[in-house]
């Protein structure tokens, strides 16, 4: 019994650290180093291994699916490769195989080339600021079904702030509600679109590079009659007659609006 | 309005114009790894969501701009040194590309205004390109100089 409990307990370890990312990072520099000896099935073990450990990021992904699809020709599982390619060419459309490999290595990748320029569709993710709904729209287009959670953060821009993170299924168009919205000009975000391990297929900014969404929309002081608040309207009717002599003035005088001259600098966000 | 108005009193009192604009930098490490800026003036008319076509022009080095500042050292726009002289009426769109000093676009931002009737202030927000993200990746340590020893003595 103990002796069984031990195996147990040790099996969930090696489980838990196999999950970690640095571990993915471990398989794949091992399957790089397979590649290096032409050891083709280590590679396809490597690489296997670092895909399912997740936590992978897209360049990295790309990088795993070609050595499985390299590998899996050479072992004669041409179905694997070409599949391994498919998605490859997903995640980076102008990805070429090494022009040192024998033809029939090459094969898969230009049976994946010819399923990708029958299709017009491409793996992509759009990210759009919706106001009225509070939230960022995610929109999504995923050919292969690869994609199957969103991982967003957001923060207000410009606010110090840790980032409010979410987490939802994968779909062709998802609205992710932004505490701050509709009244923040504009939103800093980091949106992650996850596969089956964790692996990051598609990446939109970082905590420390978010992307920002929105303008600070520049909008006149309207105050119409229901608005009762403001100026009231006799003044805007004031300010209107003294403008418009103002301009008919200038007009007279043979005056224009004199240009603006902008003077650079810079801020951080 | 107020800013019309300001113009009209100032084309019947002679004085001049200027207004501020900003780079909006992500962070001073993307400030320090960067060497130039250059901003181009796009008219867009009624096309007030004409900048992610303009951005993808730009990386394409396809822009069609009406103005530009050419390329400018990110200190010479930290010390406002850098000006958009007579820029249209109508609504522009601004455009922005930070370069490093092989000439790799690391950042780019976007905005679009009528500096003659907006009352907010022109900020060109510039996000990190693929290039930048390639180049440092997010466990990039952070610069060791900082901006003013940057734009005073260089790093």
């Amino acid at each position: 019994m103990p002796a069984r409990m031990l195996i147990r307990a040790f099996s969930l370890a090696a489980c838990v650290l196999v999950s970690v990312p640095g571990f993915a990072q471990d398989h794949l520099a091992a399957a790089e180093a397979a590649y290096g000896q032409i050891d083709f099935e280590a590679v396809l073990a490597e690489a296997s291994a670092a895909l399912e450990a997740g936590g992978n990021s897209p360049r990295q992904l790309t990088r795993i699916y070609e050595l499985i699809g390299i590998a899996a020709a050479a072992t004669d599982d041409d179905e694997r490769s070409r599949d391994a390619y498919v998605k490859l060419l997903a995640l980076n459309p102008e990805a070429q195989v090494d022009t040192n490999l024998a033809p029939r290595l090459r094969s898969p990748f230009m049976e994946a080339r010819g399923f990708w320029s029958s299709r017009s569709d491409r793996l992509e993710v759009d990210v759009r600021l919706v106001r009225r709904s509070n939230g960022l729209r995610i929109v999504l287009t995923d050919p292969l079904d690869m994609a199957v959670e969103f991982r967003v953060a957001t923060r207000i821009a410009g606010e110090f702030v840790d980032y409010d993170e979410q987490r939802v299924e994968a779909q062709s168009s998802a609205l992710v509600e932004v505490a701050g919205l509709p009244d923040a000009p504009q939103i800093e975000y980091v949106v992650e679109v996850l596969d089956d391990y964790g692996n990051r297929i598609l990446a939109l900014g970082t905590e420390d590079e978010p992307r920002v969404i929105g303008e600070a929309i520049a909008v006149g002081p309207v105050a119409g009659p229901s608005d009762g608040g403001g100026f009231p309207t006799w003044a805007w009717i004031a300010i209107g007659v003294v403008a418009a002599g103002a301009v008919a003035t200038g007009l007279a005088l043979g005056l224009r609006t004199k240009p603006i001259t902008l003077e650079g600098g810079i801020a951080f966000q | 309005m107020r800013r019309l108005l300001a113009l009209v009193v100032c084309s019947l009192s002679g004085c001049s114009a200027t207004e501020p604009f900003e780079l909006n930098f992500p962070s001073q490490d993307t400030f320090i790894r960067s060497e130039t800026a250059e901003v181009f003036v796009v008219p867009v008319g009624d096309d007030l969501d004409a900048c992610p076509r303009l951005l993808r022009d730009a990386a394409l080095g396809a822009l069609d701009p009406g103005a530009q500042t050419g390329q400018q050292n990110v200190c010479d726009f930290r010390a406002n040194r850098v000006s958009l002289p007579d820029v249209a009426e109508g609504a522009s769109a601004y455009v922005a590309v930070v370069q490093d000093s092989g000439g790799t676009t690391l950042l780019s931002g976007c905005a679009v205004r009528n500096v003659y009737v907006d009352d907010a202030p022109l900020v060109i927000t510039l996000t990190p390109t693929d290039a930048y993200r390639d180049r440092f990746p997010t466990e990039t340590p952070p610069e060791t100089c900082t901006v003013e020893t940057k734009c005073q003595l260089g790093c």
